[in-house]
């Protein structure tokens, strides 16, 4: 039993690791620390398993330790009740299409912190330029002295909004997802397009028409459909 | 081979709390997914798997490197390298532990396992209990992060040093005032155990440590992501004027949201409706108390002591932020 929940976990890690599917979950920095785990956890089935090999009596050498009298005796029903619950991660990857944060959870998180400095360089020249999302965010939040007359392109996926245009978002991670802050922008004339879709907007940054949370008007002027980016977290 | 009938309640105790939880997790699903429509409903059990496996995934490594740790701790280093290492005065030990807690960049998943070891090697629980809630709390990285994420207030970051601090060596005392050993439940040693290897001591804490801790930290990070798809966090910004309530509602947001130590500065500072001292309390509710943490050290330890540790370390931790916030701020 224990080796089936370790190989559960191993078996999760693997998949995740050959999809490159962890950059939906955590930063791409955990790499190293994941490979590492699954090192550890493949060490820990080796020995598992030979320890129980040696147990059912296949170690000539142990002969004075068998039976009942054994300091392994019971060993596989040693791990409590909650250990069966390590097979729920790799049932719940098998069963729910893993799909990084999207349109559910980008109205239902804080909206970006506020920018981390107040005077940001000019953007290099030639429009439109192209500026990730939270960047764009933080630039207006600072005044927008750096997006004025400016064409910009930004790429993000569509979250729907009952009270006006679709707002064009990205969620940014400081560890996992479960930290993820999203940052939205306005999509004032953009297509009518459906959640979760991924597009690229060309447009400008409209003069104090954001809302009083921070988050800024683009009026779009051009649009052309974009593919989920293989690390779907801007930051 | 004959099980007691103590061991077997327990047994039963562990079966009485964990299947219920991940029945009602299970069952909160599928209600939440009957009574929405579309894209949506679809969309939350997404979203709910999204948030519990980026909980599992993101600790699985610190997980690891606690349990390897603890191992080490229970299978190689001497009981008198700790005793020589700790002031003999208990209550001197607790500021000392929480210096150490300052040295140690880990996540609080690797200090549960971490803080058993060292109580198994006999160390004084108050001082390990104070290590386990400080070294995720002020180490060095975390300290770091919340310079970053503060850029126009650098006093953050002496206030959370200060209050996370306070509170862990405030709890260590009260331990020494008020806790009782027999709360305690620590993983004892097997009876071959004794005779064996160091490196056989290391092996077998080491699996146990982890189908233990990791099947705790999985129930933690269910309830966690299940409240994360039933409960926005936005519902929070209307209570954000009322400085009382803005502080304790920062504080149940630490408890349900189980953010990793090193990241939740940056989600402290996305609250921007909420007072400094709100914000802080949520910096130092985080690390010590959250539901992952709860559910470990209820592992670890114990039910008994986790139900009296958990509350207990709540309050110290908020009355700690707002009084460090009140001078501070």
């Amino acid at each position: 039993m224990q080796i089936v929940l370790l190989a559960a976990m191993l078996g999760l890690l693997l998949r995740l690791l050959v999809r490159g599917e962890y950059v939906y979950y955590v930063k791409p920095g955990f790499l190293p620390a994941l490979v590492g785990s699954a090192i550890v956890l493949t060490l820990m089935i080796v020995f598992v398993a030979k320890d129980a090999w040696v147990a059912a009596g296949h170690d000539d050498h142990d002969d004075h330790h068998h039976g009942h009298d054994h300091g392994e005796d019971g060993h596989g029903h040693a791990e409590p009740r909650a250990a069966l619950l390590l097979a729920l991660p790799l049932i719940v990857v098998l069963t729910v299409a893993p799909a990084p944060l999207g349109a559910f959870s980008a109205t239902r998180s804080t909206s970006g912190a506020p920018p981390s400095k107040q005077n940001f360089a000019a953007l290099p020249p030639g429009d439109p330029v192209t500026l990730a999302v939270p960047d764009f965010v933080d630039r207006a939040r600072a005044g927008g002295s750096t997006l004025a007359g400016r064409e910009v392109q930004l790429t993000g996926f569509v979250t729907p909004n009952a009270d006006g245009p679709w707002w064009l978002t990205r969620f940014v991670i400081n560890c996992c997802a479960a930290d993820a802050t999203s940052y939205r922008v306005i999509a004032r004339g953009g297509p009518k397009l459906e959640a979760d879709t991924w597009v690229s907007l060309t447009g400008h940054w409209v003069r104090s028409a954001g809302t009083p949370d921070g988050i800024p008007t683009l009026q779009v002027v051009d649009y052309e459909p974009a593919q989920p980016p293989s690390n779907p977290y801007a930051g | 081979m004959h099980r007691t009938p103590d061991v077997d309640a327990k047994r039963s105790g562990h079966r009485e709390l964990i299947l219920p939880l991940t029945l009602l997790a299970v069952a909160i699903i599928v209600v939440l997914g009957a009574h929405l429509t579309g894209w949506t409903a679809a969309a939350g059990v997404a979203a709910f798997a999204t948030v519990f496996l980026s909980i599992v995934v993101q600790a699985t490594p610190f997980l690891v490197l606690g349990i390897l740790l603890s191992a080490a701790i229970v299978a190689f280093v001497p009981a008198t390298v700790l005793e020589r290492a700790l002031p003999r005065n208990r209550a001197l030990a607790v500021p000392v532990a929480g210096a150490a807690g300052i040295l140690l960049p880990g996540c609080e998943c690797a200090s549960v396992p971490v803080a058993s070891g060292l109580m198994r090697k006999g160390v004084t629980p108050a001082a390990a209990l104070t290590f386990l809630l400080a070294a995720p709390a002020v180490n060095p990285i975390v300290l770091v992060a919340t310079w970053v994420a503060f850029p126009n207030d650098h006093r953050m970051v002496l206030a959370r040093l200060l209050a996370s601090l306070g509170a862990a060596i405030g709890i260590g005392w009260l331990w020494i005032a008020l806790g009782r050993a027999e709360w305690l439940r620590l993983p004892k040693p097997r009876s071959g155990d004794a005779h064996a290897s160091h490196w056989l001591v290391f092996r077998h804490a080491a699996v146990h440590d982890f189908l233990h801790a990791g099947g705790f930290l999985i129930v933690g990070g269910l309830i966690s992501a299940v409240i994360n798809v039933v409960l926005p966090t936005t519902w929070v910004d209307s209570l954000a004027e009322q400085v009382i309530l803005g502080v304790l509602v920062m504080a149940l947001l630490a408890v349900v949201m189980c953010i990793c130590s090193e990241a939740d500065a940056f989600v402290a500072a996305s609250f921007t409706q909420f007072s400094p001292t709100a914000q802080l309390t949520f910096m130092v509710v985080g690390p010590m108390v959250d539901l992952k943490l709860i559910a470990m050290q209820a592992g670890f330890f114990g039910r008994a002591f986790a139900v009296r540790f958990a509350p207990a370390v709540f309050v110290c931790a908020v009355v700690a932020s707002a009084v460090v916030g009140w001078v501070l701020f």
